[in-house]
């Protein structure tokens, strides 16, 4: 896991020195991202700059950016499936000199192109690449848009591209980028900046499984290369293959442990990770799924002492605002703390496996299920309510014109969350990943790790688990008798009582004297807002989830002013 | 299928019918002396059916025989030859960009008109939404003559009527008070029947749409239907649904945005959705175009249909991936809210937002769509 800087234009080659200092400042912006080496790359009009964070073959010989005999490589993430390829690319005559993922994807790159080799690996990265022989450049994201790209063009055409929106202002300190209203209200409504466009006009976001080609004369062809596919033979064996592929680490690694079933199915599949839990009720639980796998368990409090300013720090280093980035931030802060560098999240399981009764299964009605399980919703709206602010409870003057509505929510995600050949359940669970995971949990996850300089791997968001879970059915995933998640708790079973499983989900909850501060400031922030009618309420009809509404107005509130003080920006308007 | 097994399976269908009025309604086109009737039905039974089956009908149809004869329950006999309805429609009338005093005066300068179908709607405002229906109704391929007849009330309705007029063609429109609407809606389809030479006269709300894949499955499956009349004296009376979508975008409905898919509950239901109907030309001749109660505000259609249900006649069904009903629901005053249909024990309402905008995408005309879904 690493942090890329590029600069792609004919102002490297006019001005060599000055694109050099630009790339540094870029690279000094996602320092730590990679604090275990360092490296550029110039080749004619494109210069590359990476930081690496040293988690498979640590042994510098692995640095990048790397080179083959026609492409240069800029990488950031973990491509899991390398050994597979590596064998493939061995027996077509391949030689290697490292045991990195890198160098597998840069021979992938040389033997079949770029839709070749983003054909071929799964994982989560952002790269860029550039192929001498044809002049052409790339940049690429991964399927599931866990690892960020951004990129902005300043007025003489150069193209500039980073691991986070503040590399790219770093880059360009004369471009006056303002701020997007459109971004600002995404941002409102999700609790996450959602879509192509950035908080800043000029600066914009490398959509998932989608890779832009840029040519020699500086043209750019945005292309998709992937899209899910039914697989209408995916097995849980297939999956738990999947995910051991996430273990390999030369490093410490651990298992994020809440003692719930997504954590505890993890817990079931790997076979010595630590096992990492912040202090909370479940705490017994996780403490049962270590013991029987003879695991250690650290147990931590995080300290949320510096709260504020953490939050403020973190937002300056990513760039954007976000609304619930403090506890993953300080989560992190502990594991970079106990010695780790690597560290597996359940997250994604959720929406994926129909874990929340938001999420509608119009196919499906099961006879019963266990008592502690929730209905799912009925409606789509029900579900877009959800995830989304219902615009209809409140106004923001100063968004007024821009703020999504709960119809062009709707009608979009209509028009492009439909997975033709799948069940309409998979339909609206791609809606959570695509909206809710895409927008707020993975750029929140990003950055509260590569600030504390961790990885955090996401096995449930493999794109080939995606398409297969997607490819159950309802019926598949919720079952009478196990409820919500039926397979990994079927899996779960092998080892453990009911009492494990078959339990309220208790989501969130962490113990901390902290916590009702850190609620108070939220509170605060939506009280001065309020105050200042920089949201007014509409008052009368109560629609969808008011209350959480806002509690979520509330957080994104504070997650704005934080942005704001980093970026000296004047929030009256 | 050849027309023996068409005999046969229509005769399998008739015979267990509450009612012998169906059978006899087939043999309308053939009546005669009672003798030579129960001749005629033996036959038809004798060449389909099993001695014993045979001999039922036999009897069946020597009941029926003794009832009063169809013809007076129905009035006009079921010959295809159109007769003007005897009622007063009061000018002005709009075709084309102009305004005609009369009937006469219309039919003098443009004739009988000549459509497949005519889709009749009584509206007081929601011109926008009706603006798509006509979009819908006049957007058939060629081959599919489509007339839609109007019938409006106010001020803004007279203005709205002038425009749809002159922009389209195929577009014919009046005027008349809004109460009883009963009123309003036979007149307008009084109107389709004094001004048209068609097929089907369908039905439709104003704040529904008839998509023209609908439209068009209508008109094309009545054609078959019809191409067995050398066989089969009648077609099918009445077409009409039992499953329709609404779209809500209505501001006031707490569940909204959302397209969802209704049905009448099995056994609770026994009537179509009133927009969406169909009737056989043959039908609206024999009824004398008589199908609303005229004096009520509410509950206007079940005339038509039990009109046709009490006498035996064939209604088919078809369910919304044939052709779906789109009832759209805005912030305009309406009838019965999204809310409180949601809440109505005899209708069943289930999530259909993926797959009714599939389903819309491919019957609408992409300007409706576009309309809409705001043309994501």
């Amino acid at each position: 896991m690493c942090g890329i800087v590029g600069i792609v234009g004919d102002y490297v080659n006019a001005r060599g020195d000055d694109a050099a200092a630009k790339l540094q400042h870029g690279l000094q912006a996602i320092a730590r991202r990679g604090p275990d080496g360092e490296g550029t790359w110039t080749h004619d009009r494109v210069m590359f700059g990476h930081v690496r964070l040293a988690i498979v073959d640590p042994d510098p010989r692995s640095n990048q950016p790397m080179e083959s005999d026609n492409w240069t490589l800029c990488y950031n993430g973990e491509v899991y499936n390398f050994r597979e390829i590596r064998k493939t690319l061995e027996g077509l005559g391949h030689t290697f000199v490292t045991q990195s993922d890198t160098e597998v994807l840069l021979l992938s790159l040389e033997q079949w192109g770029i839709e070749g080799c983003l054909s071929r690996i799964a994982g989560m990265f952002a790269f860029l690449a550039h192929n001498k022989a044809t002049g052409q450049t790339y940049a690429a994201r991964d399927h599931m848009g866990i690892k960020p790209l951004l990129y902005a063009r300043d007025a003489s055409g150069t193209l500039f591209l980073g691991s986070s929106i503040t590399s790219i202002q770093k880059m360009c300190p004369d471009a006056n980028f303002t701020i997007n209203k459109t971004a600002l209200a995404s941002y409102f409504s999700l609790g996450g900046v959602h879509g192509s466009h950035t908080c800043f006009d000029g600066i914009e976001r490398l959509d998932p499984a989608h890779y832009m080609e840029i040519l020699p004369n500086g043209d750019l062809n945005i292309h998709k290369y992937w899209e899910p596919q039914y697989q209408s033979n995916f097995t849980m064996v297939d999956l738990i293959a999947i995910v051991r592929e996430y273990q390999i680490s030369d490093v410490q690694s651990a298992l994020f442990l809440s003692g719930g079933v997504d954590s505890s199915f993890l817990a079931c599949v790997y076979d010595d990770l630590d096992c990492f839990h912040l202090t909370s009720p479940e705490e017994p639980y996780a403490q049962m799924v270590a013991d029987r796998f003879g695991r250690k368990l650290i147990s931590v409090k995080p300290d949320l002492e510096t709260y504020e300013a953490d939050v403020e720090a973190a937002t300056a280093f990513h760039g954007e605002p976000m609304m619930s980035v403090g506890i993953p931030l300080a989560v992190s802060r502990e594991v970079n703390k106990h010695g780790y560098k690597m560290a597996i999240s359940a997250n994604g399981a959720d929406e994926l496996f129909l874990g929340y009764s938001r999420t509608p299964m119009p196919e499906y009605t099961p006879d019963y299920m266990p008592l502690h399980e929730t209905p799912s919703k009925q409606f789509m709206v029900e579900q877009l309510q959800h995830i989304f602010r219902d615009d209809r409870n409140f106004e923001m003057p100063a968004l007024r014109d821009v703020f999504p509505s709960m119809r062009d929510i709707y009608t979009q995600s209509l028009a492009e969350h439909r997975l033709e050949g799948f069940s309409v359940s998979a339909s609206h669970r791609w809606v959570e990943l695509m909206t809710y995971v895409l927008s707020d949990l993975n750029p929140t996850l990003d950055a509260a790790s590569m600030y504390n300089s961790v990885e955090v791997r996401v096995p449930f968001l493999d794109h080939r688990i995606v398409q297969g879970v997607l490819s159950w059915d309802a019926s598949v995933l919720v079952t009478p008798e196990l409820g919500r998640k039926a397979p990994l708790k079927e899996h779960i079973a092998k080892y453990f009582p009911q009492t494990l499983y078959q339990r309220t989900k208790l989501g969130f909850s962490i113990h901390s004297e902290k916590l009702d501060d850190i609620s108070k400031l939220s509170e605060a922030a939506l009280k001065q807002a309020l105050k200042t009618k920089t949201i007014e309420l509409q008052g009368g009809t109560q629609f969808g989830e008011y209350e959480r509404d806002m509690i979520y107005l509330g957080n994104s509130l504070f997650g704005f002013s934080k942005w704001a003080d980093a970026n000296c920006l004047n929030t009256e308007h | 299928m050849n027309s023996r097994a068409v005999i046969a399976r229509l005769a399998r269908e008739l015979i267990p019918a509450p009612t012998l009025g169906r059978l006899v309604y087939v043999k309308r086109g053939i009546t005669g002396p009672r003798q030579q009737l129960i001749a005629d039905l033996a036959r038809l039974s004798q060449r389909v059916l099993s001695p014993t089956m045979h001999l039922r009908v036999r009897r069946m149809a020597s009941k029926v025989l003794k009832r009063p004869p169809v013809a007076q329950a129905l009035g006009q006999n079921g010959t295809q030859t159109a007769k003007p309805p005897e009622v007063r429609l009061k000018g002005p009338f709009y075709f084309r960009g102009q305004s005609y005093e009369s009937l006469s005066a219309l039919k003098e300068t443009h004739g009988t008109l000549k459509a497949d179908m005519v889709i009749t709607s009584a509206f007081l405002g929601r011109h926008e939404v009706l603006d798509m229906m006509v979009t819908e109704a006049t957007a058939t391929p060629e081959g599919y003559e489509v007339l839609v007849c109007l019938a409006g009330s106010s001020s803004e309705d007279e203005a709205y009527l002038k425009d749809v007029t002159a922009r389209n063609p195929d577009v014919l429109g009046m005027l008349g008070p809004n109460s009883p609407v009963g009123r309003k809606w036979q007149s307008v389809v009084d109107l389709a029947r004094a001004s048209s030479d068609f097929q089907l006269l369908g039905i439709t709300g104003s704040d529904d749409i008839l998509p023209v894949g609908l439209i068009t499955s209508i008109i094309e499956r009545h054609r078959v239907c019809c191409s067995h009349d050398s066989i089969i004296p009648f077609a099918t009376s009445l077409y009409g649904t039992m499953q329709w979508l609404i779209f809500s975008n209505s501001d006031k409905d707490t569940l909204s945005p959302q397209l969802i898919k209704c049905s009448y509950k099995l056994g609770s239901a026994i009537m179509p959705l009133g927009a969406g109907r169909f009737y056989s030309r043959k039908v609206m001749d024999d009824f004398e175009g008589d199908i609303f109660e005229v004096s009520q505000n509410r509950l206007l259609d079940d005339k038509g249909f039990y009109k046709i249900h009490n006498s035996g006649l064939g209604v088919e069904y078809y369910g919304v991936t044939q052709g779906a009903v789109l009832s759209l629901k805005g912030d305009w005053s309406q009838m019965n809210s999204f809310d409180a249909i949601l809440q109505v024990p005899t209708v069943k309402a289930s999530e259909f937002s993926f797959e009714g905008y599939d389903l819309l995408r491919k019957q609408l005309t992409a300007p409706t769509f576009e309309r809409i879904f705001g043309g994501a």
